[in-house]
């Protein structure tokens, strides 16, 4: 039922995923560096007294890098420590932390994230393809139809520094496919993982097994090696039978980190297998690897910031079926550097190539089944300082796509602070969804006739944004982020006939435009000393229509079977020092079609320090119900509740 | 965590001026030094060393501020540190991001060094650090654990005690 084929969406029992869009190094870069040089600017601080150091008022409280957190955005960071109190062992569910994100689980290693409405729909052969997924910079959505195969996609969780969740969009700096948002997942360099690390997690619907070894190689450059393998039991069916979806992987790495004063060098790697079962056709095989490096220096008055990594990705259905063998190679460059007292300036630059073959099959095919694409980006960037209270940040970037030439992808943000805790933002900003070999190249047969095919007359998804946002401390223990968005969308995909006399084959076109609206917000509530609330919720309204001309074929739910609204709460309880308990309860609102049902989950963890080296939890997933569904039959399946006891042993 | 802004320059009264707070912090650390007394054989070195752990950009805020003076007659050197051996040498040890676990068995590994041990954590003082930065409305704070300088071999001045939001222990 998974399957390379339905990997690219061809079939009715579609997998789907999230979507992704380009430039990594942008994100990493463009914004640790550049927010810092405004130090340059200041003054000399070493003849003040204690008491004049005591009166100073002081901006950033961003300690680690999170400078993404100081840019005018929705954005929403989950922590290292959000992420170890939460039980979670994949990077799908960990993104279910971020209120600002939804993410739905179709089968057992299929999950679709998607922001701010346009999640895709898979009784349509649609995906969710208008987000950007990175890791440490690399890019991972797949460029043959704008979505992110998250099975794919795996870190040692125990590793990972933060998930930056930016929705909106994030084109000027991230380029094409930022569109409803960006996911930043960024891993700890290697002096921070020092030492030896087993995790052994095992209940009812997984098993995991992790390790990670991280020592120095010298004073400056230290390392880390770390490999995990797991298995995970199949959803059920209708009829509460196996969906026969299991899956098991095994992915390892490595990462070597060199740090001085002025500059850091970067190099990491990965390598990953996995098979899914697909049912009685035998198991899906994916495999890739990849291999990064990251040089960033620091002169007086700038950063640079050059970055280049090659990606391999693969996937094969069974018994010939289709399959894709996906190269990517990326470099980029940028510079941030202070301009005067009032300009923060980025530029940078960047080239991908993306080289792919795949293996067609008689009812599924690409014309042609290989190609070589190029995607080329220039951005400037300047943050502008007006007053003590107003800053301004202009950009643009330029990218060529392989298929729709040069576009203009402009942002324009402004942020107010109000006074030391509290500010108010706008942006408005253009971003694309580009076309892909799915848009134009696509044949789909029944039998001996083709019913479907691409078009290479496909244009780009165009979207405008316009947002506002409040976020701040409105009073001591309570920090507050909320934001109003308004998307307006032209060209979204469509499906079309022939011609106006002849129905097969249909076609991808850009018949649907319209808009999108809604808010979403959250806050972090310090009850007590011991226990922190988090609500957050987001709602989103897709009104869209058909361009004139177009047929309407399989409705406006096409582009999105999304909920309106979702709620999510969680509950962080430090029980003296050697017990915490999490939850989080969450509520999605209702699909429309095809419908589901609201439903509600909770997932919670209890988590004991048994001593200096371990840690033992005990950790459940949905928790309410003994299974769930959250996509309708026959593209989701059903859900288990699921229970597991996790052991954390740090000699 | 979130929600907080990143804004530089609030207006504030008057004459306030708003500074990173990395510049402050590097600004406290060198100031401590007037009043931070170190038993004679730690000052035997030609430099005095600063060691900052893990954390680049205030590394080089203490290089910049530190251009040009000197501590107690010696030349200032900053280093940025990764390793727990690293810092044996130094007077001040400033940690920077990490876990609570991390940081406690780097400070235990120092046990019985005359060295300064400076945090910035929710926690610091009971990770085992002398002094922990905090925030308090914006303005950068510090607390003193006497408890921790004495184990250390280190004497600090009632000038230092009187600016400290609070001090823990006794000498």
């Amino acid at each position: 039922m998974t399957g390379p084929v339905n990997r690219c969406g061809l079939e009715p029992a579609g997998r789907r995923a999230s979507a992704g869009a380009s430039c990594p190094l942008l994100i990493a870069v463009a914004l640790t560096a550049p927010w810092r040089a405004l130090a340059a600017a200041e003054p000399d601080l070493s003849q003040l007294s204690l008491e004049q150091l005591a009166n100073l008022e002081v901006t950033s409280v961003a300690k680690a890098p999170q400078p993404l957190q100081q840019a005018p955005a929705s954005i929403y960071v989950i922590t290292h420590d959000d992420i170890a109190r939460s039980g979670v062992t994949t990077i799908a569910e960990a993104l279910r932390l971020a209120p600002n994100l939804t993410i739905t689980q179709l089968t057992a290693s299929n999950y679709v994230a998607a922001a701010r409405g346009l999640g895709g729909n898979s009784a349509t052969q649609s995906f969710s393809n208008k987000m950007l997924i990175l890791i440490d910079g690399r890019s991972v959505y797949s460029p043959l139809f704008s979505g992110v195969y998250l099975d794919a996609q795996d870190v040692m969780l125990e590793d990972v520094d933060r998930i930056e969740v930016i929705s909106g969009p994030g084109a000027t700096l991230w380029g094409a496919n930022a569109e409803n948002g960006v996911i930043n997942i960024i891993t700890r360099p290697a002096y921070l993982t020092d030492g030896t690390l087993v995790s052994v997690a095992g209940g009812n619907r997984e098993q995991d097994i992790g390790a990670r070894y991280g020592g120095a190689i010298n004073d400056e450059t230290a390392f880390r090696v770390y490999g995990k393998t797991f298995q995970r039991a199949a959803l059920q069916g209708e009829d509460t039978s196996s969906a026969h979806d299991n899956w098991y992987g095994a992915q390892g790495g490595l990462r070597i980190d060199r740090s001085r004063m002025n500059d850091a060098l970067t190099v990491q790697g990965d390598v990953y297998r996995a098979l899914e079962n697909a049912g009685d056709h035998g198991s899906n095989f994916i495999s890739g690897a990849n291999v990064l490096g990251r040089w960033q220096h620091h002169y007086s008055s700038c950063d640079i910031q050059l970055q280049a990594y090659f990606d391999q990705t693969e996937s094969f259905a069974p018994f010939g079926g289709t399959a894709f063998v996906l190269h990517t190679w990326d470099v980029q460059f940028q510079q941030s550097r202070a301009v005067g007292e009032a300009h923060k300036l980025v530029w940078g630059a960047g080239e991908r190539l993306y080289s792919y073959a795949i293996n067609n099959t008689p009812t599924f095919s690409f014309i042609p089944e290989r190609r070589n694409l190029t995607l080329s980006n220039l951005f400037v960037q300047d943050t502008i300082s007006l007053g003590s209270s107003v800053k301004v940040t202009a950009g643009i970037k330029l990218e060529d796509d392989p298929y729709a030439g040069w576009q203009f992808l402009p942002d324009i943000r402004a942020a107010w602070a109000l006074d030391t805790t509290n500010e108010l933002w706008v942006a408005a900003s253009r971003a694309v969804r580009s076309p892909t070999p799915f848009d134009t190249d696509v044949q789909e047969r029944l039998g001996t006739t083709l019913y479907l095919r691409g078009d290479t007359a496909f244009e780009p998804e165009r979207m405008r944004s316009y947002q506002i946002g409040y976020r701040g401390a409105p009073f001591r223990p309570v920090s507050l982020s909320v934001s109003v968005f308004y998307n307006d969308y032209e060209d979204l995909r469509s499906v079309e006939p022939a011609s106006s006399s002849v129905l097969l084959p249909f076609r991808w076109a850009n018949g649907i435009a319209g808009h999108t609206y809604g808010i979403e917000g959250w806050a972090h509530w310090q009850v007590l000393p011991w226990w922190r609330l988090s609500p957050g919720v987001r709602t989103v309204r897709e009104d869209l229509r058909f361009s004139p001309g177009a047929s309407g074929l399989l409705g406006l739910a096409q582009a999105g079977d999304d909920p309106t609204s979702q709620v999510l709460l969680t509950s962080s309880m430090d029980l003296g020092s050697r017990f915490t308990l999490d939850a989080t309860l969450r509520r999605v609102g209702p699909l429309p079609d095809p419908a589901l049902p609201a439903y509600t989950e909770m997932n919670a963890r209890f988590g004991w320090r048994a001593g200096r080296t371990l840690e033992v939890a005990l950790s459940g997933a949905n928790l309410l119900h003994s299974r769930h569904r959250e996509f309708p039959a026959p593209y989701g399946e059903e859900i288990p509740r699921s229970i597991m006891l996790q052991l954390q042993w740090r000699p | 965590m979130t929600g907080l802004l990143v804004m530089s320059c609030i207006g504030g009264p008057a004459s306030a001026q708003s500074v990173s707070e990395d510049s402050a912090k590097a600004a406290f650390v060198y100031r401590f030094t007037d009043y931070v007394e170190w038993p004679a054989t730690a000052l035997q070195r030609a430099e005095f060393l600063i060691a900052v752990l893990d954390d680049p950009q205030l590394a080089r805020e203490l290089e910049r501020i530190c251009t040009g003076h000197q501590i107690k007659g010696h030349p200032i050197r900053v280093k940025l540190i990764h390793r727990q051996k690293e810092a044996s040498d130094a007077q001040i040890v400033s940690l920077g991001p990490g876990d609570t676990d991390a940081h406690r068995r780097f400070i235990a590994g120092l046990a019985g060094h005359p060295v300064l041990i400076v945090t910035d954590e929710d926690h610091g003082l009971d990770e085992g650090s002398t002094v922990n930065f905090m925030l308090v409305d914006h303005r950068l704070r510090f607390e003193i654990s006497l408890t921790a300088a004495t184990r250390s071999g280190l004497k600090i001045s009632s000038e230092l005690l009187s600016v400290a939001a609070r001090v823990e222990g006794h000498s």
